[in-house]
């Protein structure tokens, strides 16, 4: 049947999108419980050993999280473990993967990994599983739909795997300590809490008590060392420069004209940036208005980049709250400034909690592969249809935000971007307010108000089917993409219904 | 007629490799590209329109694309054909200055 949106979703998926947030009912779910001796051990000598302990059993679901990025090591190390012990049929949770994570097309092969939920799926693990790798399609969810999958009991965790750049005897983790400091924690804080194992594997084991600590020891089922967890090059993979490319910050003026002229400049506003060129390139163009007006921001959210976290040394925004941090001045930042603050993933942006940070902001700038006429945006598939990118954050802050700003170059080499019809949507365009480009400023007509305002201040705006026009017009129209009948993604909005389906990609 | 190439392996760019064939084998077209499925169909076009318009009927054309868009195809087309000796038209000598490699 057809969800909210127009998409096609076959029958026994799941509930269909249906353009209102649905409302939860029951309990959350929880770990086993578990009899704590005084002096025991939690120290292994070895992955293969902590394995064996856990219990982990063919058909059970382990899980991961992203913060070591491109210089993930502790994938790689357990699931050759596992694959040694001869454990198969896995469902492989983590809160996403890398392009270094393409060694998991052997474990696919090998039947070790049979299914995957994840936020996202780049490099040749996308490509294949585009073209029907996996056996179950894979469940690609937010970075709040995760932790509310997990805390709903949809997602269940028997065993969690946490890279633990300090940790100490008894299981207390910090993330910004040691060779492998990745800052902030905030995804695996779920996960520790809610699977019924969790191993914290480390290169780096302390006396207890370290501090401080992201993760209790009472959550901590065992502690393994390893020679490295992570290649700290790779782990700064996020690590963003300043943008030199005439069009990204043309976009980035216009961007930052909008923000000026939305009516939420003011005194106290909030804001959550993306890490790409242009978002850093509208920190850098705010600033100077804010010193200028006098004005400071309450708090920023998000993947946390130095340049926000210079922000908040300046006095300029006064608290950051931080699920990821996208380089080593962050991490310096969460570590050393005391108003940077570490969160978890549901805290960010869980939308079956009691209040998540999303929820309390102003202003979100966002990215997109591709932007339909209906402004709905995709952030997973390329316009070829092949899985190359992540939902993160996109729908979540899109949702909370008063203003949500999706900035975009109009084409990426000869593909428009601004399309009838995106390959897949992730976040619906009743989520977004306003799309900028180097060529024009569309903004949704729900939002007529802001239309009127950008007009005045003189910006150029137009519709979103002139910006299409516009693109078309010198790239040419692009001919459809065939897809196979095979359904190789589930796409969940935030709330777990499902928004959209993948189809096999054909060559 | 003899085996030319223009353009380079930049983003947004291409490159023609253009080589003779004996007069009624025809036009051959290969097209590597990322966007092929999108855009295959677009360039084949403006590589045969090139083509037509120069009156070369016996020829095989590689095209590399890195995601050109349609004037610059045209542009390498146009200095491919130039130094293979090919026929001239009234927009040769401009075409060979801008498409320069």
């Amino acid at each position: 049947m057809l969800n909210a949106i127009g998409r096609e979703i076959p029958e026994g998926l799941g509930t269909p999108y249906s353009g209102e947030m649905l409302k939860p009912s029951g309990r959350a779910a929880g770990h086993t419980i578990k009899l704590s001796r005084p002096h025991e051990n939690k120290v292994l000598p070895c992955i293969k050993e902590a394995i064996k302990q856990s219990g982990l059993k063919d058909g059970m679901t382990i899980s991961f999280h992203h913060h070591l990025r491109e210089g993930d090591h502790v994938v790689s190390m357990v699931l050759a473990a596992i694959d040694e012990l001869g454990i198969r049929d896995l469902k492989l949770a983590p809160s996403s993967l890398n392009k270094c994570h393409d060694f998991i097309i052997d474990y696919i092969k090998k039947g070790v990994i049979t299914s995957i939920e994840t936020s996202g799926l780049r490099g040749a693990l996308g490509k294949e599983i585009s073209r029907g790798l996996l056996k179950n399609p894979v469940i690609i969810r937010s970075h709040g739909g995760r932790p509310r999958a997990i805390e709903t009991g949809e997602l269940h965790i028997d065993i969690a795997f946490i890279a633990a750049p300090c940790a100490d005897s008894a299981g207390n983790i910090n993330g910004v300590d040691g060779p492998s400091a990745f800052g902030s924690i905030g995804y695996a804080m779920v996960d520790a809490k809610y699977a019924d194992t969790v191993i914290a594997i480390t290169d780096n084991l302390r006396k207890y008590p370290i501090e401080p600590i992201s993760i209790p020891s009472t959550l901590v089922d065992y502690v393994v060392c390893v020679d490295s967890i992570g290649d700290p090059e790779g782990i700064m993979a996020g690590a963003v420069r300043f943008t030199r490319s005439p069009r990204e910050l043309l976009i980035a003026d216009l961007a930052s004209k909008v923000i000026l002229n939305s009516g939420l400049f003011k005194d106290g506003f909030s804001m959550q940036m993306g890490s790409g060129g242009a978002s850093l390139a509208v920190i850098r163009q705010l600033k100077d208005a804010m010193k200028e007006k006098n004005i400071r921001a309450s708090f920023g959210v998000g993947g946390i980049s130095g340049p926000y976290a210079k922000l908040l040394e300046e006095g300029l925004v006064e608290k950051l709250l931080d699920v990821q941090c996208f380089d080593l001045q962050a991490v310096e930042s969460l570590k050393n400034n005391k108003n940077h603050l570490e969160m978890d993933a549901s805290y960010y942006a869980n939308a079956y909690n009691k209040g998540c940070a999303v929820n309390n902001l102003d202003i979100v700038i966002l990215s997109a592969l591709e932007i339909d006429t209906d402004f709905n945006v995709n952030v997973i598939t390329g316009s070829d249809g092949e899985i190359m990118g992540a939902s993160g954050g996109h729908s979540d802050a899109a949702y909370g935000a008063k203003l949500t700003i999706i900035t975009t170059p109009l084409m990426r080499g000869r593909l428009p971007i601004v399309v009838d019809r995106v390959q897949t949507i992730i976040t619906p365009g009743s989520s977004i307010d306003v799309v900028v480009t180097e060529r024009g400023i569309a903004v949704n007509p729900k939002n007529a108000e802001l239309n009127e305002r950008l007009k005045d201040a003189g910006l150029p705006v137009c519709s979103i089917e002139e910006l299409k026009y516009k693109a078309e017009k010198i790239t040419g129209k692009p001919d459809p993409v065939q897809f196979g009948d095979k359904i190789v993604g589930i796409v969940e909005y935030r709330d777990g219904s499902i928004i959209d389906v993948i189809r096999n990609v054909i060559d | 007629m003899i085996s030319s190439k223009a353009g380079t392996e930049e983003k947004n760019d291409c490159i023609i490799e253009m080589e003779p064939l004996n007069k009624g084998e025809g036009i051959k077209i290969e097209i590597e590209s990322p966007i092929r499925k999108q855009f295959g169909r677009h360039i084949r076009n403006t590589v045969m329109e090139v083509l037509k318009e120069r009156g070369i009927e016996d020829v095989k054309v590689r095209v590399i694309d890195k995601k050109a868009l349609e004037f610059t195809i045209r542009a390498r087309m146009e200095t491919a054909i130039e130094r293979s000796g090919g026929e001239k038209s009234e927009t040769s000598a401009n075409t060979f200055v801008c498409a320069g490699k």
